[in-house]
């Protein structure tokens, strides 16, 4: 097995030395990475990295502060263990980032499949870490690949004080099998599912240019990530207390993401195996009543009942299943554990998380307006990252 | 048209407009036929609000994902009247598709083949040299796309040679027997592409051995893929063959275990030609509507042959470009193109894959 570790940038910790929360070093740090990032001419073009610089400008970190009002009597836990992701090059930076404004050191794993694509936020990283003001950062903070290897995992999580998991339920599995010192904390974001809550009597209000916004915001939380990221909507509901004419506005709405979604890259990979997807739907799925196509961009399925699981119910590449709700009463029940994101359309968030907390559902985590749903935040999966990263002195 | 009458025809001689008004009342009546018969398929069509009165052309036939046939069991025969399931040849762990059969289909299939062929070799039955191993047939259980294609192209053959031995390797005394029995006679050399570039050409090389089949008729066939994996181009593949053996006539041909029979042959242009027994439609992938000639897109195969499963109009996995109707220069009628392989496979987004590497 494969057993080789390469440095991408900063230093393997060997005395860890916690900060306080949102550090002035951290701050600086974060600036000075939001503005390379943005004059980089790599990445100012790619959309994920141009997106993340913007997530770093000063305001949004500072607002952070209010999520964990007695950050000021915190203090970072220690040595941090990432695992992240593959397919999404920039996530590794999130999960360090978060970490940093929680106070600790850490080791955070890129896959050597996306090595090539971190490089160059890798490279940038490094050289802030060179300089002066930032060599402290350097000295306690490291990002390293190696193939997968459970003698590395071992090893790196003999000595952290907490574990941070971006992973598959069997990579997660897996990797739990590698047993934390007693006191140490983990974070797990597994595999989740996603969802959409629409008031059909808001869309019926819209003008077609408001539904326009609409289907444009729709659009980056699905399409952009080829549908396949755990926040992005594979089932809407539409709340229409009255039996009004709900097939129209359905109509409009398709109708509204198909326009917007004319910019997405529908490569012949995608187109064929979404067709596959939906002939094995139409075949196998009893609840489907019917398949409309908005030429190969759009598919949408309408259903007359819901399955017991719903999370069975997703597709990629621009495939929406539909559902009609009379009010949330019928909504709240199949909420499992596996559902995460819900993005609404037209509904009131406060009334909304207080349906799910008095139904009690065991899921549902976050509740974002539609547009939100690929917003990293540091409360994410149910959990304030900052809090769990960091001790209280009290 | 009844499909007996058909094969009485001959497969090249039909013009593109003349092949479409055969083509259309029967692919509607095929479409209702497996409607009916098969729960799955009629399940779909109903779904997705398939509409035969609006079949007003051949495109709109309903075309079924070739990757159906590995998750689904599709028949519209009774469970009594399989006579056998031909299952494709997928590497060991990935699933194979399955292809239900009665006896008048695996028979058309058969005779269709030969109607084909024989257009390209002329009538008489050739000694046939196989770059295989007989192990292939080992397995009863299973009968694979690659014994039913040496089966099939065997018709050609007044008797059959397998270059290979039980472990894959290069028999060199038994080709010396064969092309010293046939010298100066026409014979035919039949394997799939891959294996007779490796096992044929690349293993004699290495043995330093040379034979010559200036006699010869190759008939290659199963994808370009693993030739452009060792960078190996069709014209690359061709000067090999006359370069070392002194073969000219090579005809490559495009096919696939979900419509057996009904094969395309490269001519002597080196395009692919559909014959009156089978058709093509090359689509767009943005909205699958149909590519003129010239522009790249993914293939849709027809066949009439396909009664017993619903396998008579499918969207493949590979692309390609239709390069003319009724105007090739070898003579042929009805539509030629080219093959560029399957869908290539790109980066997908997503977190839900995110360890597992």
């Amino acid at each position: 097995m494969e057993n080789k570790i390469v440095r991408l940038a900063g230093k393997m910790p060997l005395h860890p030395h916690p900060l306080p929360l949102f550090s002035p070093i951290v701050l600086g740090f974060l600036q000075a990475l939001s503005e390379e990032i943005r004059n980089n001419s790599v990445l100012q073009g790619e959309p994920l990295f141009a997106a993340f610089a913007f997530w770093l400008r000063r305001k949004h970190i500072e607002a952070f502060q209010a999520t964990i009002p007695d950050w000021q009597n915190r203090l970072g836990r220690g040595l941090m263990f990432h695992i992240t992701p593959t397919n999404i090059p920039v996530i590794f930076a999130y999960s360090l980032t978060i970490s940093l404004l929680a106070g600790n050191n850490n080791i955070v794993r890129v896959s050597p499949r996306i090595r090539r694509a971190a490089a160059p936020l890798c490279q940038i990283i490094e050289n802030i870490w060179s300089q002066q003001d930032f060599r402290v950062l350097g000295e306690n903070n490291t990002i390293i690949t190696y193939e997968k290897n459970p003698a590395i995992h071992a090893q790196m999580t003999s000595v952290c004080d907490g574990r941070i998991i971006w992973g598959g339920n069997a990579s997660i599995c897996e990797i739990r099998n590698e047993v934390l010192p007693p006191q140490a904390v983990e974070l797990v974001f597994a595999d989740r599912y996603s969802l959409a809550v629409f008031d059909a009597e808001t869309l019926c209000q819209c003008t077609d240019s408001e539904m326009a916004v609409w289907a444009h915001r729709f659009y980056n939380d699905t399409y952009d990530m080829d549908q396949n990221a755990c926040s992005s909507p594979q089932l809407i509901f539409w709340l229409a207390p009255r039996h009004n004419d709900i097939a129209s506005v359905q109509q409009r709405w398709w109708q509204a993401v198909a326009q917007a979604a004319t910019v997405y890259n529908l490569s012949p990979v995608k187109a064929s195996g979404k067709y596959a997807q939906m002939w094995t739907y139409a075949m196998t799925c009893p609840t489907l009543k019917r398949i409309e196509q908005f030429d190969n961009l759009v598919y949408v399925y309408t259903l007359d009942a819901l399955p017991k699981d719903i999370t069975g119910l997703s597709g990629k590449f621009g495939q929406f299943f539909q559902f009609t709700i009379a009010g949330l009463q019928d909504f709240t029940p199949i909420l499992n554990k596996k559902v995460q994101t819900i993005s609404t359309l037209g509904l009131d968030r406060d009334k909304l998380r207080s349906a799910i907390i008095a139904s009690g559902a065991l899921g549902g985590d976050r509740i974002v307006a539609v547009g939100q749903a690929m917003e990293i935040n540091v409360l994410w999966d149910g959990v304030n990252m900052l809090e769990r990263l960091s001790r209280v002195i009290s | 048209m009844d499909y007996s009458k058909w094969l009485s025809c001959e497969p090249y001689e039909w013009k593109q407009k003349e092949k479409e008004t055969v083509y259309l009342p029967y692919f509607t009546r095929l479409t209702e036929l497996h409607r009916r018969r098969c729960g799955l398929y009629g399940r779909a069509l109903a779904k997705l609000g398939y509409e035969p009165l609006h079949t007003n052309c051949l495109q709109d036939i309903p075309m079924l994902p070739i990757l159906l046939f590995k998750h689904m069991e599709l028949k519209s025969i009774m469970d009594d009247e399989i006579f056998k399931i031909l299952v494709s040849s997928g590497t060991s762990g990935q699933a194979v598709s399955q292809i239900f059969l009665d006896a008048a289909t695996a028979r058309n299939q058969q005779l269709t083949l030969f109607k084909i062929v024989k257009n390209f070799l002329g009538a008489s039955r050739l000694p046939m040299m196989i770059i295989d191993s007989p192990s292939v047939f080992k397995d009863r259980e299973k009968f694979t796309a690659r014994g039913a294609a040496i089966l099939g192209f065997s018709m050609f053959a007044k008797h059959r040679c397998y270059a290979l031995d039980d472990t894959m390797k290069v028999d060199v005394g038994r080709i010396g027997r064969f092309a010293e029995e046939n010298r100066g006679k026409p014979v035919l050399i039949f394997g799939f592409t891959f294996m007779i570039w490796k096992y044929f050409c690349r293993a004699l090389q290495e043995q330093h051995v040379s034979f010559d089949f200036s006699n010869a008729y190759v008939l290659h066939g199963g994808g370009w893929k693993k030739m452009q994996d060792c960078a190996v181009s069709p014209d690359a593949y061709k000067r090999r063959l006359k370069d070392q053996f002194g073969i000219d006539r090579v005809h490559n041909y495009y096919g696939m275990a979900e419509q057996t029979g009904c094969i395309y042959m490269e001519c002597e242009y080196g395009h692919f030609h559909a014959s009156i027994f089978s058709d093509i439609i090359i689509r767009n992938a943005r909205d699958f509507s149909v590519c003129p000639v010239g522009l790249p897109g993914i293939i849709q195969v027809l066949s009439p042959i396909a009664v017993s499963y619903p396998g008579h109009s499918i969207l493949t996995e590979d692309m390609g470009t239709l390069l003319g109707i009724d105007d090739c220069p070898c003579g042929r009628k009805g539509k030629y193109f080219s093959v560029a392989g399957r869908i290539p496979a790109a980066e997908i987004r997503g977190c839900s894959d995110i360890y597992g590497e």
